[in-house]
């Protein structure tokens, strides 16, 4: 039996945590939503988790900043930056960030369940 | 009267002058007798009347003296000619000034009196006072001449008025109440290619009956207007030119008026083609920056809905898709579920759709050179189940050499796929054919995509490219297709061109440059 997958969703938007914390609720998985970029990027420096969704328009800072700073306290996290619909020149951004993937929303559940288990 | 001297003195002299003097006395012709030095020296009651002097005036006087100044010249070299006998009698016109200055034209007749030695004695003269005739004569050569004068500048002002209608830009016209006309200025063999004869011989015909149908009505009208109610005519119209050719006539008639019991119209008419392109021209380009004003004020209001709806849209389509996992087949609530997925789906397609349409400008690392057949053919692949099913067929049809053009791959394939989804949706009859054709144009690539459906009603063309406008059914389309597409040609500094007229189909033309070296 493996073990338990860690992920931590950074969206304003209770929907989204909703949303995301529901398609996870899995004893597989377990899940983790804050709104704020500073808060997930503390809890990033004390958890070790495997995965982050982060929503690109964060209120009050930039979702591409947090990766990046997720990304420096935790290497081995993947990072999977949710937008509604960016240029090619914000998602090249996203990878300079060091984010693994970019993903629009809506993410579909099957895709998001994939994702989350490590397989897209 | 002086007494001749009658050097014989006989009887028979005496007798002879009796009779002289009886013909002379008594005669209408007048008489003049001179000697060498041109002094009057017999005359007769006639002469003297002619001239309105008493015979004691006239004897004695010079025929200078009675001869009007500028004829005196002539009238002397003759009568010296006639003195050295070098000829024998001569006749001429002239004029004599009566007493009272006024001036006559008389006809005379001269010759020598010689004596029994052919020595010249006197030369005499009779004349017939042939003013009246003169003078009808003089009247007839000014009234001639006044009529030739007149004559030239008729034909002067004949010409000049020929040139003027021809080089006029207007065609003058006059015609009946029957549309048969009378008169066509000969410029109209350039502007209508039919001649005047033409014209005359069936003009009702080759004018209304060569009129656009659907201007017909309007023009009839405001002719039978002009003629029963004196309204203005004042029209423009489509004509068929003799060689085939649609034109517009501007035309126009003031009034009528009667002529030898019937009534006529004058008027003109000038060919505005090239004016009415002109302004359609510039009424084309006005709707087309208010178009893409329009555009971007949708765009960005558009946009800014599109994020915030984006949100709320995701975390319920994926609630829903949660409920439906947790929803055993055969449950009562699955139908309710997969509809509210169905149609939460299509309303992320819209805010998807909505943010495309109001995306910037492409980024230039996302533009490559890029072969039109090759876009089509992916776009086929992406929507050739939604073909198959209604059993629509497409023909292709590529220039050879085509060249690349430049551009966003991923765009351009949504633009296809927008495209061929609309003509799928218009071919509507099962086997309908969708012609997609291709070829070089000057200096970029014109794909040519041609349904064969019902067409696009005239009051719709003006929209088509507008966001939101649809025909379609609700919840068959979102209306953002052709916004989109129309935007993001547009972006490709392409075009994309309509031509549609109702049960002809819909061909869309997408216009973009071509790569400049491009034969490979």
């Amino acid at each position: 039996m493996s073990r338990t997958i860690k992920v931590l969703v950074v969206d304003d938007e209770r929907i989204i945590q909703n949303y995301i914390f529901a398609a996870l609720s899995d004893p597989r998985f377990q899940v983790q939503t804050v709104s704020k970029g500073d808060e997930a990027v503390a809890l990033t420096e004390v958890e070790a988790f495997d995965l982050a969704f982060v929503d690109i328009r964060l209120n009050g800072s930039n979702g591409i900043d947090i990766c990046r700073r997720m990304k420096q306290a935790r290497p081995r996290l993947r990072v999977v930056l949710m937008t509604a619909y960016e240029s090619s020149t914000v998602i090249e951004q996203a990878k300079l960030a060091g984010a693994d993937l970019v993903i629009y929303k809506p993410i579909d559940l099957d895709i998001l369940i994939r994702l989350a288990e490590g397989e897209a | 009267m002086t007494k001749l001297k009658d050097r014989n003195g006989s009887k028979r002299i005496s007798r002879d002058a009796e009779l002289y003097r009886a013909i002379v006395g008594n005669t209408a012709i007048g008489l003049a007798v001179l000697d060498r030095r041109g002094i009057i020296v017999d005359t007769n009651p006639a002469f003297c009347r002619m001239l309105g002097r008493t015979e004691a005036e006239l004897l004695g006087s010079s025929v200078g003296d009675i001869t009007f100044p500028p004829d005196r010249a002539k009238s002397k070299r003759s009568i010296m000619k006639l003195w050295e006998k070098k000829i024998k009698n001569f006749s001429m016109d002239k004029r004599y000034v009566r007493k009272d200055g006024s001036v006559f034209w008389g006809h005379l007749e001269a010759a020598l009196v010689e004596n029994s030695r052919k020595e010249p004695q006197y030369a005499y003269a009779i004349i017939s006072d042939i003013d009246s005739q003169k003078k009808a004569l003089e009247n007839l050569e000014k009234i001639n001449k006044r009529y030739e004068l007149l004559e030239q500048s008729l034909r002067r002002s004949k010409n000049q008025y020929r040139s003027l209608l021809m080089n006029s830009p207007d065609v003058v016209w006059t015609t009946d109440e029957f549309g048969h006309s009378t008169f066509m200025s000969p410029n109209l063999k350039r502007v209508y290619g039919y001649t005047a004869k033409e014209i005359y011989a069936d003009g009702a015909k080759l004018w209304l009956g060569r009129i656009h149908p659907e201007d017909r009505n309007r023009v009839t009208k405001a002719f039978t207007d002009l003629f029963e109610s004196g309204r203005p005519f004042d029209v423009k119209y489509r004509i068929r030119r003799k060689d085939g050719v649609w034109i517009w006539l501007h035309d126009r008639s003031t009034k009528t008026y009667m002529r030898e019991g019937k009534r006529f119209a004058d008027g003109a008419f000038r060919d505005i083609t090239e004016r009415k392109a002109a302004a359609e021209e510039l009424k084309k380009s006005r709707e087309q920056i208010v178009r893409a004003d329009r555009m971007a004020a949708l765009g960005t209001l558009g946009a800014g809905a599109a994020h915030e709806l984006n949100n709320p849209l995701s975390g319920v389509l994926g609630l829903t898709q949660i409920l439906l996992r947790d929803t055993p087949i055969g449950d009562k609530k699955r139908p309710y579920l997969l509809e509210m997925e169905r149609e939460l789906n299509r309303c992320t397609k819209i805010v998807r759709d909505l943010l495309e349409f109001s995306r910037d400008e492409p980024e230039k690392s996302e533009l490559t050179e890029l072969s039109c057949p090759e876009i089509i053919a992916k776009a086929l692949a992406l929507i050739k189940y939604q073909l198959r099913e209604p059993g629509i067929k497409v023909t292709q049809r590529y220039a050879p050499n085509l060249p690349k053009v430049y551009g966003n791959e991923h765009l351009l394939e949504q633009v296809f796929v927008n495209i061929l989804t609309n003509a799928r949706d218009a071919a509507g009859a099962h086997g309908a054919t969708i012609r997609i054709a291709a070829a070089r144009g000057n200096g970029d690539v014109r794909i040519k995509i041609t349904d064969a459906g019902e067409g696009i009603a005239p009051e719709h063309i003006g929209k088509i490219f507008d966001p939101f406008f649809t025909t379609k059914a609700p919840g068959k389309g979102t209306g953002l297709g052709l916004a989109v597409s129309y935007k993001i040609l547009k972006q490709h500094c392409g075009r994309l061109e309509v031509e549609s007229a109702p049960g002809k189909g819909a061909t869309f033309t997408v216009v973009l440059h071509a790569v400049r070296d491009a034969a490979s």
